[in-house]
């Protein structure tokens, strides 16, 4: 695939391996969180690691959309599927994450609800137009990424009359994620978790631009790149940051000329503002209440909120007491220091939805990085 | 025609085929430093 294949060169990532390693100051360690799902993705399945220096540590971030939603969402979900003549429509990972009690959608549909996967949004709306007789719900989740088709299908709904139509609206907002992370007190106060610099997502600036993230730069100095997802992207955006902490800059720069600019698409952040206003606050798993982290569905389009539309109650969650997937999101445990990683905890029988999903840090050193625990104790 | 970053069904921006072969370029820059023979940084 063009544009694809060009950014896999094993030969040319030899060669950043290379300048990282030079760039690299002996002596100095340099803690880099890659914000992203994706980015952890990538990180696992190309062995990037196994290509950095000792003194790179990559620290995995809470930006997979599956695992930072808290139970108590995926609860009141399940109750939406479970109301009489609804058709609840979701992305696939949803069906598998746990909620409480065991439950799931996954189980739920086998118990009779009628839950259905979905591609995109607009499958969605067009089981709503099949369907005039029944409610047909949309189970949002996700980053700035897919807020967008959300608004898109929110809009399409109203000038098609659509009544049967709602968004259980959980889209959040990766800036305020990471000003929370910078915040907590594991990295302000405690110095359990040390991050000297971000990769960020490129398919989110992409839509928001690279400006969101100057204020979090210049206020809590540290650097920050904007990265694509394949390999060479995730190594040049290591060398760039490298190299700025280097020089003790702290800017954001941006590795995606292809595709992200400054401003980003104005277009869809058009839309999202017609369609979506700021949350005071929202529970992000791992991190607890995170301010003004999460968009609501306006006042104006009250009738597709499904918030509105049923009852749901907030409701107490825990996660399984032993599952750490908050501590792995807020950086402080890895994967495999999960007592549950890999014998209880498996992405068939995922206890934590970081098993779930792909981009979930479990999931990824699951399928890819046990094997790297497996040389390295041989 | 062009290649565009694709999620969820949805076109979020489209991709700058100049950009990304400068980008490729800097690559080339980084290998050609480290004296990597390869015919392409060659040139």
């Amino acid at each position: 695939v063009k544009y694809v294949d060009e950014f896999r060169d094993g030969r040319l990532a030899g060669a950043i391996a290379e300048a990282i390693a030079l760039a690299a100051a002996p002596g100095r360690d340099y803690h880099l969180m890659e914000f992203c799902g994706g980015h952890t993705h990538a990180i696992h399945r190309h062995g990037i690691q196994d290509l950095l220096p000792p003194n790179i540590r990559m620290v995995h971030g809470p930006g997979c959309p599956v695992c930072v939603l808290p139970m108590s969402r995926i609860d009141n979900a399940i109750q939406i599927a479970q109301t009489q003549n609804v058709i609840l429509c979701t992305y696939g990972d949803m069906l598998r994450v746990p909620g409480s009690n065991h439950a799931s959608l996954f189980r739920a549909r086998a118990e009779g609800a009628d839950v259905r996967m979905v591609y995109s949004v607009m499958d969605a709306l067009r089981i709503a137009q099949q369907r005039p007789e029944r409610e047909v719900v949309f189970f949002a989740i996700g980053f700035e990424t897919t807020t967008p088709p959300t608004a898109v299908a929110v809009l399409q709904a109203e000038s098609l009359g659509l009544r049967n139509f709602s968004v259980f609206c959980n889209h959040v907002l990766t800036p305020s994620a990471i000003q929370s992370i910078l915040n907590s007190p594991e990295v302000r106060e405690l110095g359990r978790v040390r991050i000297d610099g971000f990769i960020g997502p490129a398919h989110v600036s992409t839509v928001i631009g690279s400006r969101p993230y100057e204020f979090f730069a210049a206020e809590y100095q540290r650097p920050v790149v904007i990265a694509g997802f394949e390999p060479l992207d995730v190594m040049q955006s290591i060398l760039m940051l490298v190299r700025q902490l280097n020089e003790g800059r702290a800017e954001v720069e941006n590795e995606f000329t292809r595709a992200v600019t400054r401003e980003g698409n104005v277009k869809a952040q058009a839309l999202v503002a017609e369609v979506f206003e700021l949350r005071r606050a929202f529970e992000w798993r791992g991190l607890g209440m995170v301010p003004y982290s999460a968009l609501r569905i306006k006042k104006r389009y009250a009738d597709v909120d499904a918030e509105q539309r049923f009852e749901l109650p907030s409701l107490p969650w825990a996660d399984h007491k032993s599952c750490q997937c908050g501590a792995v999101l807020r950086g402080i445990t890895r994967p495999q220091e999960c007592k549950l990683f890999g014998n209880v905890c498996t992405p068939e029988t995922p206890v934590g939805p970081c098993m779930v999903s792909a981009e979930g840090a479990c999931a990824a050193h699951y399928t890819y990085g046990r094997f790297r625990d497996l040389r390295q104790t041989a | 025609m062009h290649d565009d970053i694709v999620h969820v069904g949805y076109a979020l921006n489209r991709l700058d085929p100049e950009e990304a072969e400068q980008t490729l370029e800097l690559f080339r820059q980084v290998a050609r430093e480290s004296g990597i023979p390869w015919p392409e940084a060659a040139q």
